[in-house]
C-alpha cells in the first residue's frame, strides 16, 4: 500500500522590482541555490524558450538527485514540477502579477506529495513564505538599494540618482523625487 | 486551464482527475508578433497548442530559410516532441499576437503510457500533419507553401520527388514507422499492435480498430490483448510491403517492428495476416470464371 499526502501551501508577496526581473530570477534554474533555501545543487541540462530540464538536489535529500521540467511564460508565470516516478513528487509554481505602486506580486503554491520516506526531512523545508523573502532579497541584490530600500535597516536616509530622477529612501519609504516647475 | 484543456479536442472526454492533471502542469504564454517559440537544432522538450493567432514555420536548408507552412489556432506545434528526443528540425515564429498553452514532454508521456485513447489521438494529430506534408509540393528557399507544417514535422526531411510518388510512399512509410516506433519506446502504444500497409492494398477485419491512412500508405491498429486477424486484399499490381509492431514480438523488451520482405502482387490477391504471431497467408487466387 501506498501512503500518499498531498500537500498544498501557497504564499505571495510584494517584492520591490518589475516583473521581468523577478521572473528572470526565477527562471534563472542554474542559479537557484544562490537564493533558493530549498535548492542546494542544481545543473540545467537543456533550455528552449518555455521550456527547460533541470537536475537539482534538494535541501532534505543531500546528495539526492532529483529531475525536474520546468515551464516558463516571460514575466508571468514560471511552473516547476518534478518529472513523474521521482522522489519527491513536488510542482512548484510561480505566478508574477502587478502589485500597486509599480511593484510586483510574486505569489507561489508548492504541492508537494508527503511519502513515509520524505515526510519528516521535508516538514521543515516546504517554507514558501522563506522562499519569497529569499527571492526579496536576491531581487535586492540585481536591482540595488533602488528596489529593497537600504542593506542596512538602521539607515535613516538614502538618496540615489537615476536614469529617472533622484530615489530617495526615508525611515524605509520609497521616495520619488521629481523635479517641480 | 481545465476548461481550456477541456476543449483542446485531443484531451476531450478525458476524466476530471485526468484533466485536473494536465491543468496543473501546464501554463498559458502570450507572445507578441514575431517573436520565436522554436529555434531549428534546440532539444525539444514540450509541445504547444495554439489558441488564437498563427505562427510560421521555417526550416533552414543551407541556401536561406523556407517557409514550411503555418498553423493557427486549435491546432498543436512541436507534439513530436513528446515521443521523439531529437532536436527541433524547424523554427517557429509568431505572426501576429498568439496565445498558446504549454505542454510539458513528461506529464504528456505518462498520460500516454496509462491511457491508450489518448496515445490514438495523438497519432491521428501525427498522420494528419504527415498527410498535409505529404501534399506540399517541394519547397524551395524563399518560397511559400500554404499548408501546415510543425516544428518537428517529419515528412519536412524529405521533398517530394518530381519524378513520380515512389520516393514519397517509402518516406511516408519510414516515417510512420518511425512514429510508431518511438510511441512502442515511450511505452505510449504497448496496447496496440500495428501493421504498416505499404500500397497497393487494402486491410479489413473485425479486429482493426482504426486505419490511418496517409496516401496510399495505411497504418491498421489492432488491439494487443488477444489473437487478431486482418485479411489484407490488393486492389492494384505492384510491391506489397508489411511492417508489423506488436508487444509480444519485441525481442528483449526493445520496440522494433518485423519486416517482411516484399511481396509481388496482382489485383485481387488476397493475405490473411495473424497477430500475434505475426503469420502472413496467401491465399490461392480465385479466376473468375469465363462467360460463356
Amino acid at each position: 500500500m501506498k501512503l500518499e499526502l498531498p500537500r498544498r501551501r501557497t504564499a505571495s508577496r510584494t517584492i520591490g522590482c518589475d516583473a521581468s526581473l523577478a521572473w528572470h530570477i526565477l527562471s534563472d534554474y542554474s542559479a537557484w541555490p544562490e537564493w533558493f533555501p530549498l535548492v542546494t545543487r542544481a545543473t540545467q541540462l537543456a533550455r528552449e524558450t518555455n521550456f527547460a530540464l533541470v537536475d537539482v538536489e534538494l535541501a532534505p535529500f543531500p546528495g539526492r538527485r532529483v529531475s525536474i521540467e520546468c515551464l516558463h511564460a516571460p514575466n508571468a508565470r514560471v511552473l516547476a514540477k518534478s518529472l513523474i516516478g521521482q522522489d519527491p513528487d513536488f510542482v512548484l509554481d510561480w505566478t508574477i502579477g502587478l502589485a500597486p505602486s509599480g511593484q510586483t506580486l510574486v505569489t507561489v503554491k508548492c504541492t508537494w506529495v508527503h511519502t513515509p520516506s520524505n515526510f519528516t526531512a521535508a516538514m521543515g523545508a516546504l517554507d514558501p513564505e522563506g522562499w519569497l523573502n529569499a527571492l526579496a532579497t536576491q531581487v535586492s541584490s540585481f536591482a540595488g538599494d533602488l528596489a529593497a530600500g537600504p542593506a542596512d535597516p538602521s539607515t535613516i536616509l538614502e538618496i540615489y540618482e537615476t536614469e529617472d530622477g533622484l530615489v530617495c529612501w526615508y525611515r524605509g519609504n520609497k521616495y520619488e523625487m521629481k523635479a517641480v516647475s | 486551464m481545465k476548461e481550456i484543456i477541456r476543449k483542446i479536442e485531443v484531451f476531450s472526454g478525458l476524466d476530471e482527475k485526468l484533466l485536473g492533471k494536465i491543468a496543473d502542469t501546464a501554463i498559458t504564454c502570450t507572445y507578441s508578433p514575431d517573436e520565436v517559440l522554436i529555434r531549428e537544432g534546440e532539444v525539444g522538450i514540450g509541445m504547444y497548442f495554439i489558441l488564437r493567432g498563427r505562427v510560421a514555420v521555417f526550416r533552414n536548408l543551407g541556401a536561406g530559410d523556407v517557409r514550411l507552412g503555418e498553423i493557427g489556432p486549435n491546432e498543436f506545434v512541436a507534439e513530436m516532441a513528446i515521443i521523439d528526443e531529437k532536436p527541433r528540425s524547424a523554427s517557429v515564429v509568431t505572426m501576429e499576437e498568439t496565445e498558446c498553452v504549454l505542454f510539458a514532454r513528461d506529464t504528456i508521456r505518462h498520460l500516454l503510457e496509462r491511457h491508450p485513447s489518448l496515445s490514438m489521438r495523438l497519432v491521428r494529430v501525427m498522420a494528419e500533419r504527415l498527410r498535409i506534408a505529404q501534399d506540399r509540393p517541394s519547397a524551395k528557399p524563399g518560397g511559400q507553401v500554404p499548408s501546415a507544417a510543425s516544428a518537428d514535422v517529419p515528412v519536412a526531411d524529405t521533398p517530394a520527388p518530381e519524378d513520380g510518388t515512389g520516393g514519397m510512399k517509402a518516406s511516408v512509410e519510414k516515417k510512420l514507422l518511425d512514429i510508431f516506433q518511438m510511441l512502442y519506446t515511450v511505452k505510449a502504444f504497448t496496447r496496440f499492435s500495428v501493421a504498416i500497409l505499404g500500397c497497393p492494398v487494402e486491410a479489413s477485419g473485425t479486429d482493426a480498430l482504426e486505419i490511418i491512412r496517409v496516401g496510399d500508405v495505411k497504418a491498421v491498429v489492432l488491439s494487443a490483448s488477444g489473437p487478431a486477424e486482418l485479411t489484407i486484399d490488393a486492389y492494384g499490381a505492384g510491391q506489397f510491403q508489411l511492417h508489423v509492431f506488436h508487444p509480444a514480438l519485441f525481442a528483449d523488451g526493445s520496440p522494433s517492428a518485423v519486416r517482411f520482405d516484399p511481396v509481388d502482387i496482382r489485383p485481387d490477391d488476397r493475405f490473411t495476416l495473424s497477430l500475434p504471431k505475426a503469420l502472413l497467408k496467401r491465399h490461392p487466387r480465385i479466376v473468375p470464371e469465363a462467360r460463356t
